[in-house]
């Protein structure tokens, strides 16, 4: 544990001693801010022009449970375990940062074309809860919440345990939005394919913070 | 004209002399007749079940134009022009006609899934049209008018000409299908998105077909 830590910092001192790195560090930390603003006032304005609910295959074949807890705590928890595994690969967070704003910001955009409604049955999520300032009723495509640890999944395909872990969490969070009647069911299916496709965007804008860790060229606390 | 035509000939001859071509194309026909038919019914089922129309940032800000010319005739110009090049470009047909294949279904498989009515300026398109067999007026998510021709783009991306007029295609469809208020805009926008992945698992998938016009290892009357 002790020779773990010692290398941390030292991946520490290495990277932040580097210019490059650190305009990149900065950077993506001010994308990622700015993507969540608009994501703020997209959200805000999908659910208020959310025009009507339409039928679903499996919406309306299945009842809506009350997956509220999941929903909300299971993002908590994601979120937090993604920050921590983002402070371990500290080489890999301003790719990752920007690739998330890039699909924040793209997805603003998707859910602020065609203003579906909320189907009927969905769950209530409390407007007290933080997840409610991210998620709004009315933005629904694309499924972030299936999206986002896909594109994680994507990122860290090459770590075999983050690959399944966030892959699982990206089917298990499709399944909770389906649940509880928070997403129509191309929101979630669509998700995989416009995320797969963001990732590859991202390759292409963000070249030089992917090479940062394809080219091993850092010290890391966990190798491949 | 005569050279191009005997090395044509020669081609044909090539391909269809080898087994696994020749099996593969046959496959590959087959594949796309039964995506057709799923995507008839498909179709048929979405249009049957589509629900309530909702509102649309560029639908609702521009009026519906009479585009169904351009619709009808633009979607049978552009099938004869893609068969043409299927022809030219002979060892890269196993290929395409299964990734359209892959495409139609898994289109048919979401027209399926969220029931969006159609949007209630959309143009007329005549039922006894031909594309009517082939388009409905509730399968709209996502747009195969701009989805075909990108993954076109895509395949033929080495090809400078045929990637600017796929492309081009796309984008023309694109337009027109919005004029007509025939598709909303997610499902003209998320079409580049989903192709470009479908293309991708097509890759995967088809590897052996796509090898064999990537290798070069059979003649083609077109570089």
């Amino acid at each position: 544990m002790n020779e773990k830590l010692k290398i941390l910092i030292k991946s520490y001192s290495t990277h932040f001693r580097q210019r490059d790195f650190l305009i990149s560090f900065f950077a993506s930390l001010a994308m990622i801010t700015f993507a969540l603003i608009i994501n703020f006032y997209a959200g805000t304005y999908a659910t208020l022009k959310a025009s009507n609910s339409v039928t679903d295959l499996v919406l309306n074949n299945i009842r809506a449970f009350a997956v509220n807890g999941l929903f909300v705590e299971g993002t908590f928890y994601f979120f937090i375990f993604s920050i921590i595994i983002c402070l371990l690969y500290i080489k890999r967070f301003p790719f990752i940062f920007k690739s998330v704003s890039l699909f924040i910001v793209v997805r603003a955009f998707f859910i602020n074309l065609t203003h579906i409604a909320p189907f009927p049955s969905q769950i209530f999520i409390s407007p007290l809860d933080m997840i409610s300032k991210f998620s709004f009723a009315g933005d629904l495509f694309f499924s972030g919440h299936t999206g986002i640890p896909f594109l994680l999944a994507l990122i860290f395909w090459d770590i075999k345990p983050l690959r399944f872990i966030f892959l699982g969490s990206s089917v298990f969070f499709a399944t909770v939005v389906l649940l509880g009647h928070l997403h129509y069911s191309i929101d979630v299916f669509s998700a995989f394919f416009i995320t797969y496709t963001l990732y590859h965007i991202s390759k292409i804008l963000f070249k030089k913070d992917l090479n940062l860790f394809e080219n091993d060229i850092y010290i890391e606390v966990f190798d491949k | 004209m005569k050279n191009k035509f005997n090395t044509l000939w020669s081609s044909y001859k090539s391909h269809f002399g080898q087994k696994d071509f020749l099996q593969s194309f046959i496959l590959s026909l087959v594949m796309i007749c039964v995506a057709l038919i799923i995507n008839f019914y498909a179709g048929t089922y979405a249009t049957v079940h589509a629900s309530n129309a909702v509102t649309d940032v560029v639908l609702n800000n521009i009026r519906a134009f009479d585009v169904d010319g351009l619709f009808v005739w633009g979607t049978f110009v552009f099938w004869a022009f893609l068969i043409l090049v299927c022809l030219l470009y002979i060892r890269r047909a196993p290929f395409i006609f299964k990734t359209l294949s892959l495409f139609i279904i898994i289109r048919s498989v979401f027209i399926s899934l969220t029931h969006i009515g159609p949007f209630p300026s959309q143009i007329f398109i005549s039922p006894v049209d031909l594309i009517s067999k082939f388009s409905f007026g509730g399968d709209l998510f996502f747009s195969g008018h701009t989805g075909i021709p990108f993954l076109l783009m895509l395949i033929f991306w080495d090809i400078k000409y045929l990637r600017i007029t796929f492309l081009l295609s796309s984008v023309f469809f694109g337009t027109v299908v919005l004029l007509g208020h025939l598709h909303y805009s997610i499902d003209v926008l998320s079409a580049f998105f989903i192709t470009y992945t479908i293309f991708h698992i097509s890759e995967i998938l088809f590897s052996k077909d796509l090898n064999m016009y990537k290798n070069e290892t059979t003649m083609n009357v077109v570089s």
